[in-house]
């Protein structure tokens, strides 16, 4: 065997083994890591408008809903209403357990988080939780804390 | 009886492998101890330009996929082995544990071919490390690291081609449109590439010969390249209807154009007037003209470059001396020097790593006073390189490195001040080449201190 053939054996046969090793793990993990995948892009979006509030300079609500959470814009007119801006759905099976579920930024600030009818006191923190359809007890969540910090909570903190 | 093959193999592997490559390893281990210092400190934050390739699924066209795809990678395994749910963390640990070292390696191989020296090498890889203004940029998520690590595998192996390695081609390819993917700015780099090497190689008196061997191995680095921009050309084209790697342009050009916003006609073109009132109504703001487009006429990303592009470049047609106006500054701003990216993060990094303190400021203040001196700063970049160059005219690998060094860096330069009009984002745009600027000058140096060292003894003799 040549010198270069068996560098492309060796790459391969490297490759196969990562490849085996990822598959056989997404198989024995596959409902944690959709919810994980969930949250993080979650997580990654509610950074994304914060930072364009802030950018643009407008202020963004995010409404998390049965199947789905909405991102609305306020819009500035004769009279101030939320305008629909886009909406992400939930992949894998994945479901919101608190649905209503509501966070507006502004200007790049967290000003408002709340389930239901607004409260324009933050309470310290609340959690927003997210889990599986086929393993409603494994759940994982994002706390929306009073500092307008968010974090997200794996593990035993999820609960 | 058989011998155990563990030991032999230690001991006729290993650990001449060991006491070979000692220095390089005792390098490595440093950088690694530096950087494990200093990760506890991090508080990584996104930018503005983060926001748009955090989650590849949402990729906007202005952006290339070359560092989502590394982003994902990352998160798609943190998801998977549920390692951290610190997802800002994990990105900057791949980047300063992954891209750091492989950045230190590069700059250490890069340095040996250069200066043929073990021990400068190795100088080189620990003036990377005490950088900050190169390795703050670890800690952020931004493009500029993976930059500079594609931008390095691209020239060693675009370097290796012409010492006859047969994989090179394919590699150096490779890594560039890796590059061109993560920094469109880099899209015709391989050509300049192509051409300084075509200047090196083909010389007048083994032209014919030269041509014969290279042409096939230049021909695959050129076709990957070719081929890789243009599939994310195609893919855009089809996704988006825009063709080209990226919408990204237009909005550099009206970081230009904002400044001579008012100088469009309204009525010599009606196609182009309602959005010339709109971009006059923004005081030519690029994003925020972008975001009225959205708002108020509903068109696609790949409508608003469009219609961008030819605002601004009418703009620019019609008033050049506006434009040229704006490139010293950019020059200026390129070529500047300062902590302003990294600021943020030093004072936590700072109070943890007390003992980075004092080389990290001693070579912020030595680069603050080079960048700050014109006299100096063209020593820097422009008179000891092209001393550099002419004294290794002879040996044909290091003056063809040199050379490639050289053309990456002064390419950068170009396209960083044509098509951004100054500011702090010029200055970020340089960090992809800085070591490379800091190595051929360091490397100017020490050829002209092994040149004096050798000529000690015949001035000994002279004076006897």
């Amino acid at each position: 065997m040549t010198s270069i053939s068996r560098k492309i054996v060796w790459a391969l046969g490297i490759l196969l083994f990562v490849g085996f090793l990822i598959a056989g793990v997404y198989f024995f993990r596959k409902e944690s890591y959709q919810l994980n995948k969930n949250v993080r892009l979650v997580w990654m979006r509610v950074l994304t408008y914060r930072e364009l509030s802030l950018h643009r300079g407008c202020a963004y609500r995010i409404q998390f809903n049965k199947g789905e959470y909405q991102v609305s814009v306020l819009h500035h007119g004769p009279e101030e209403k939320w305008q629909d801006y886009l909406t992400f759905p939930y992949v894998d099976d994945i479901e919101v357990a608190t649905p209503g579920f509501t966070v507006v930024f502004d200007r790049g600030n967290l000003v408002s988080y709340y389930i239901g009818e607004k409260t324009e006191k933050l309470r310290p923190s609340l959690i927003l939780y997210f889990f599986h359809h086929k393993n409603p007890a494994c759940r994982r969540g994002i706390q929306f804390m009073q500092t307008g910090r968010w974090k997200a909570l794996w593990g035993n903190g999820a609960g | 009886m058989r011998k155990r093959r563990g030991p032999r193999f230690l001991k006729d592997k290993i650990w001449p492998f060991i006491c070979r490559r000692w220095p390089l390893l005792v390098f490595l281990a440093a950088s690694l101890i530096l950087r494990i210092f200093i990760f506890p400190g991090i508080v990584p934050r996104a930018h503005i330009d983060s926001i748009t390739y955090l989650v590849f699924s949402d990729l906007n066209p202005a952006r290339t996929p070359g560092y989502p795809v590394f982003i994902e990678i990352i998160q798609f395994s943190n998801d998977l082995f549920s390692i951290t749910p610190l997802y800002l963390h994990a990105i900057i640990f791949v980047q300063m544990f992954f891209l750091g070292m492989i950045n230190c390696y590069l700059i250490y191989a890069l340095s040996k071919i250069l200066a043929r020296s073990e021990a400068f090498a190795v100088f080189m890889g620990l003036i990377y490390n005490l950088d900050y203004f190169v390795v703050g940029f670890e800690f952020l998520i931004l493009t500029e690291t993976l930059s500079l690590t594609l931008l390095g595998l691209t020239l060693l192996f675009y370097q290796k081609i012409f010492m006859g390695k047969k994989s090179a081609p394919y590699l150096a390819g490779f890594f560039s449109v890796c590059l061109v993917l993560t920094r469109p700015s880099f899209a015709a780099l391989f050509v300049c590439l192509a051409g300084i090497s075509g200047l090196v190689h083909l010389r007048p008196k083994d032209r014919r010969s030269q041509l014969k061997r290279l042409a096939g191995p230049l021909a695959i680095f050129l076709f990957i390249n070719s081929a890789g921009i243009l599939s994310w050309s195609l893919r855009n084209k089809v996704k988006h209807d825009y063709f080209g790697p990226s919408t990204l342009l237009p909005f550099q050009l009206g970081y230009f154009t904002q400044y001579f916003y008012w100088k469009y006609k309204i009525g010599s073109d009606a196609e182009l007037d309602p959005y010339a009132a709109i971009l006059i109504e923004e005081k030519g703001q690029p994003f925020r003209t972008a975001w009225r487009f959205i708002e108020d006429l509903k068109m696609s990303d790949a409508e608003i470059a469009r219609i961008l592009f030819r605002l601004n470049l009418r703009l620019i047609m019609e008033n050049p001396m506006d434009y040229l106006r704006l490139l010293p500054r950019a020059a200026s701003d390129y070529y500047g020097f300062s902590w302003y990216w990294t600021e943020l993060y030093s004072g936590k990094v700072f109070g943890r790593t007390k003992f980075l303190i004092k080389p990290w400021l001693f070579f912020f203040r030595v680069y603050n006073w080079v960048y700050h001196h014109l006299l100096a700063l063209l020593t820097f970049v422009l008179i000891a390189p092209a001393l550099f160059i002419l004294a290794s005219r002879k040996k044909e690998s290091v003056f063809h490195l040199a050379c490639l060094l050289e053309g990456a860096i002064h390419y950068n330069f170009l396209i960083s001040i044509f098509f951004t009009p100054g500011g702090v984002n010029n200055l970020r745009y340089r960090l992809p080449v800085e070591p490379y600027i800091v190595l051929v000058f360091f490397a100017a140096l020490f050829l002209l201190g092994r040149a004096l060292w050798g000529r000690i003894p015949k001035l000994r003799a002279g004076l006897k």
